[in-house]
């Protein structure tokens, strides 16, 4: 890396290399992508979401491609907090990278009992996904739900000491909203967007393609809806902001990076290149060092009109 | 074309060819150099830097020799509809070898006391012929079944002859009159080792002879709709057996080969 340049940014109590990290669920463990590059280049790497208890999943179908993107309903199949602490955490601890892991609960006390486990396991970073739209309890209900989410972070604030980002979803109407009492009940970042709701329909048998009937859509589909919120909400707070949807290249990061954003993630993208988060990070310093741009903080809410 | 460096898995690969050979099937083969693939085994494929389709598609491996990978395959959306249209020259990326392998389930040692029996359905021959070869190099007795809809949907149909190939199709005009599970019924002897790759129909099937009972092992090649391939998405999921009750297995990754009796139907 060229010395000259700062691609560093902060987010909470967290420093990050370089501002770029996949997405939660589109990048495993982090392990799976050991074959494909040092993960160490990484801003940070985010797991899979994580409950209390092994989770199977539903029932297939569970991916479809749709135009210039995928419908998915996993249903946060994942393999626990305690084999994660217990078999990843220790191989994951072999990079130099921050680790933030994305939890997620069917209660107020599942969250609260993850986060005492990743206090304890010293996990810098916890992601908490109060929207992942394909499990039928909690998800939704949580993230729309503004006293819940209120009394969640009062709560896990005094059990968990490392950075606290809430992932928001694009589905409650009130993005800017919740985003707002985030930061107002001491959330440390907010990341946005998850995966929009929607459905696809196999014509022949008139029947839901996916499983589960409703999926998340992600990828290059949703980049617009993902910039104009993360846009919207960097209006309304002053905690740093991590933008996602639909980003492939350097060029839509540094979209959502003049958004607002102050890193990003990328999710889908990784489905289609493994080394797409890797090649992003080299395009921006690329592009910092053909633009003359010092420190990339420089960058993050600079759009004018 | 050389492995992309940095990385242990991704390629370029140049087209030799890429051809209709009858009314279904198109036959690709590339030039990959340092590839390693095993019989079993698939790529997943970028169509092009469009979004259209977005995601890579999965390709049984149907041979690799001599730096040259082939594989076959049916136009069914749009990535296959672009795909019928490369020329030669043209350099296609995927990522491979990706799954288990049929073999995997062999033990070296003992490989001549066991039947081979390799059960192909429709497009299930494309994951077969590379363990076919790969059995015929290691002077391995083995019998193929191919069963088809009709005989001009058979690719290869000379060359499988030639090394007494059984086989079915629906409406008479190659082998036996009906479907391969039925002429199976009438080979079965013991140590028998089968391989079978074809529609979920033929493997229910399948599952539902009594092989199990008997020293008959039978390991099939799923299919199942993929995000990533390589493990990480977790939708090409399976039912596997667990005790009394079941767990979600990944097709890409701990596929595509399972034992059919451990796999919930």
């Amino acid at each position: 890396m060229n010395k000259k340049i700062n691609t560093q940014v902060k987010i909470g109590k967290l420093i990050l290399k370089n501002p770029v990290m996949p997405a939660s669920g589109t990048f495993g463990y982090g392990l799976e992508f050991e074959k494909f590059f040092d993960l160490s280049k990484l801003g940070a790497i985010i797991t899979k979401g994580l409950s209390i208890l092994p989770v199977k999943g539903n029932k297939p179908q569970r991916l479809v491609e749709t135009p210039a993107g995928l419908l998915n309903s996993i249903g946060l199949q994942n393999i626990g907090i305690d084999n994660f602490i217990n078999k990843k955490l220790p191989l994951l601890r072999n990079y130099k990278v921050p680790i933030i892991v994305n939890i997620y609960g069917r209660t107020l006390e599942e969250y609260l009992l993850i986060a005492k486990k990743l206090q304890n396991a010293r996990i810098e970073a916890i992601e908490i996904n109060i929207s992942c739209p394909n499990v039928k309890k909690g998800g939704m209900q949580f993230a729309s739900d503004k006293n819940i989410i209120k009394k969640l972070l009062i709560k896990i604030k005094k059990i968990y000491s490392g950075t606290i980002i809430v992932k928001l979803s694009p589905n409650t109407g009130n993005i800017e909203e919740i985003a707002k009492l985030c930061e107002e009940y001491g959330s440390d970042s907010v990341s946005l967007i998850n995966t929009v709701t929607g459905m696809m329909i196999d014509i022949k048998k008139r029947k839901p393609v996916l499983g589960n009937v409703f999926g998340g859509l992600s990828g290059p589909a949703i980049k617009p809806i993902a910039l104009a919120m993360v846009h919207k909400v960097y209006k309304k707070v002053k905690i740093p902001i991590i933008g996602i949807g639909g980003i492939t290249d350097y060029r839509d990061a540094l979209e959502f990076l003049i958004a607002g954003a102050t890193a990003i993630q990328i999710g889908s993208a990784n489905f289609r290149d493994p080394l797409v988060c890797i090649n992003i990070i080299k395009d921006i310093e690329n592009y910092m060092i053909e633009n003359n741009i010092a420190d990339i903080n420089s960058i993050i809410g600079s759009l004018n009109y | 074309m050389k492995k992309i460096p940095g990385n242990k898995m991704i390629y370029n690969g140049k087209i030799i060819f890429n051809k209709k050979i009858n009314n279904l099937f198109y036959h690709l083969k590339i030039i990959v150099n340092n590839f390693n693939p095993k019989p079993g085994q698939f790529i997943n494929l970028l169509i092009d830097e469009s979004f259209q389709p977005f995601l890579r598609k999965p390709f049984s491996i149907f041979n690799y020799a001599s730096n040259k990978l082939e594989i076959i395959y049916k136009v069914v959306g749009k990535g296959t509809e672009k795909l019928c249209l490369k020329k030669p020259g043209e350099i296609v990326n995927f990522i491979g070898p990706l799954g288990n392998s049929y073999i995997d389930f062999l033990n070296e040692n003992n490989l001549n006391k066991y039947n081979y029996y390799l059960i192909a359905g429709g497009s299930g021959i494309a994951s077969l012929n590379f363990l076919a070869n790969w059995l015929k190099r290691k002077n391995i007795n083995f019998k193929l079944f191919y069963g088809s809809k009709t005989k001009k949907e058979i690719i290869f149909y000379n060359k499988y002859k030639k090394i007494d190939t059984k086989f079915s199709t629906d409406d008479g005009s190659a082998g036996y009159k009906g479907l391969i599970t039925d002429l199976i019924k009438k080979e079965i002897k013991n140590n028998l080792i089968i391989f079978a790759c074809g529609p979920e129909s033929m493997l229910h099937c399948l599952s539902k002879m009594n092989f199990f009972k008997s020293n008959i092992k039978l390991y099939a090649s799923f299919e199942a709709y993929m995000g990533c391939g390589f493990g990480v998405c977790l939708s090409c999921v399976v039912p596997v057996k667990n005790n009394n009750d079941f767990e979600y297995k990944r097709v890409c990754a701990d596929g595509p080969v399972f034992e059919l009796k451990s796999l919930i139907l």
